[in-house]
């Protein structure tokens, strides 16, 4: 479903060659941890997928699509189908948890009927049906982030990256989480998680791909954070 | 359900771009200010334009030549310099008039009554000819051609609006520059809302079509201002003046409000629209 074919992206501002040659495929329903320390690379593979940034050589192919020959117009229909979390959550501080979820929808030009039957829905996967009505700054760190994968999720994106999800978390919501992305998994979403928590990755098992200083220095299939 | 979509979009749009408006109503009332008063300046100049022209062009209907006869010109003399009046290509037809003058006389004035011709033209163009041939007849005084002083008349507001536009082009650009601050102070101020939408896969004209709203608004509640203004000073203007009855050859409110109204309505769609768009964009694009 995804490859990155020797892929490589120098940023001419800071000099920083943020990846070299990397090269890797990611099936349909896969689940991968992307590890490394800071700066290796993580943040930049992710930006290529979302066509933030385009790569300065290789390929990265979606569905078998060069990402860079998109044209500008259809990156919002990419992004569509790519659900995003982020460490520090994102959330529209004034809204309600339902329409923070309900956003991605609206966005999207989904209908309000549509809406009000499937965003309940995403909220009960996650576990905040009766926060529905709660403002963000009345959850905790978890619930925060568990409405981050709710928005991600409600468009039904056959793909959720999730770039350092739990850095804000503690230890017992972290697992909550990881827990939410693993059941979100099994329902056949591929999901991409970038990650510094070395007791989560070790104790998934799941496939890890490890970057050191742009070069893609592991990938193992039941890995742990120093599978290298 | 395509429909549907479309209408909801564009009630979005709509709710959101005048929310933006409350939001910054400071920066929304400056930049409908500066729309105004460019708008008004260049509205002064419109007006000021197109009546000299309407009068240019009653001053063509009337075409003609001024001939004044000399004091002792009188009796059968005025047949003969009609005459030869009539006689001079280009001419159309001549009218004989009188009028009074006051002429110093020792030591008092005398009223004294003075004959003079009206002579009509074919076409204004052969005034300055008909004018010398006119003066060389037996018993003219003096001519008076009216195409000199339409021509200076027409020197001198051309020159104004010139001036006039320039000012107001300036002032229109001025508009634009902050018509695309504010979008910009928007933009900037819902930079959260805005990034999350792009990240779910908003289209660019989803996340832009509230902020052309809000430029289009403020372009035309600019111009909606400048155009009272306008055309009550105008209306203002002619009743200080005397009313139409005094000034008939000044256009009247009815004839140039729709004029006035189409132009600024336009123009303030345009600043607001082309403001608005090129701040988006720019912002998009980074």
């Amino acid at each position: 479903m995804i490859e990155f074919r020797n892929v490589s992206k120098f940023y001419r501002e800071t000099g920083v060659r943020a990846l070299r040659s990397v090269s890797a495929k990611i099936q349909q329903g896969e689940f991968v941890f992307l590890v490394g320390a800071t700066g290796a690379g993580k943040t930049t593979l992710i930006k290529l997928l979302l066509r933030e940034e385009t790569a300065d050589r290789g390929h990265v192919l979606v569905e078998g699509v060069d990402l860079a020959k998109i044209h500008r117009r259809r990156i919002p229909q990419l992004r569509k189908g790519i659900g995003v979390v982020f460490q520090d959550f994102r959330l529209l501080p004034e809204r309600t948890v339902f329409e923070n979820v309900a956003f991605a929808m609206q966005v999207v030009g989904q209908r309000r009927r549509v809406i009000r039957h499937i965003v309940p829905q995403v909220l009960e996967l996650t576990g905040l049906l009766e926060k529905a009505e709660c403002m963000p700054h009345q959850l905790s760190g978890g619930e925060q982030q568990r409405v981050s994968m709710a928005r991600a999720l409600v468009n039904n994106p056959p793909l959720l990256i999730a770039d350092e999800p739990t850095g804000n978390l503690d230890p017992v919501s972290s697992v909550e989480i990881m827990n939410l992305l693993e059941r979100i998994n099994r329902h056949g979403t591929t999901v991409i998680v970038a990650t510094h928590a070395k007791e989560l990755v070790d104790q998934m098992q799941k496939r890890v791909l490890t970057l050191e200083k742009g070069l893609l220095a592991g990938d193992t299939m039941h890995g742990g954070y120093y599978s290298v | 359900m395509e429909d549907i979509i479309v209408f909801n979009t564009i009630v979005y749009f709509v709710t959101r771009g005048l929310k933006n408006i409350w939001y910054n109503r400071l920066m929304s009332m400056a930049s409908a200010g500066i729309v105004s008063a460019g708008l008004i300046l260049l509205g002064i100049f419109l007006l000021l334009g197109w009546n000299v022209q309407s009068w240019l062009v009653h001053m063509e209907e009337q075409c003609g030549v001024y001939v004044r006869l000399l004091p002792d010109a009188g009796g059968a003399a005025l047949d003969q310099i009609e005459n030869q009046l009539k006689s001079i290509p280009g001419v159309q037809d001549v009218y004989l008039y009188s009028y009074q003058e006051q002429v110093p006389e020792n030591d008092s004035v005398q009223t004294v009554w003075r004959d003079a011709y009206f002579v009509s033209l074919s076409d204004l163009s052969v005034a300055s000819v008909v004018a010398q041939a006119a003066e060389k007849v037996q018993g003219v005084e003096e001519v008076r051609d009216g195409q000199e002083q339409a021509e200076k008349i027409q020197k001198m507001t051309s020159a104004m609006r010139k001036f006039g536009l320039w000012i107001a082009v300036i002032l229109i650009l001025s508009a634009l520059c902050i018509v695309m601050n504010t979008i910009r102070l928007g933009l900037l101020s819902r930079g959260r809302e805005l990034e999350i939408m792009r990240i779910v896969g908003a289209s660019n004209w989803y996340i832009r079509g509230p902020f052309v709203v809000e430029g289009v608004t403020l372009g035309l509640i600019g111009a909606g201002i400048a155009a009272v203004i306008v055309l009550a000073g105008y209306r203002a203007a002619i009743e200080t003046l005397g009313g139409m009855e005094q000034m008939p050859l000044l256009l009247p409110v009815e004839q140039i409000q729709k004029w006035v109204l189409g132009i600024f309505a336009l123009l303030g769609v345009l600043i607001g629209f082309w403001g608005s768009f090129v701040s988006t964009c720019r912002y998009l694009k980074n």
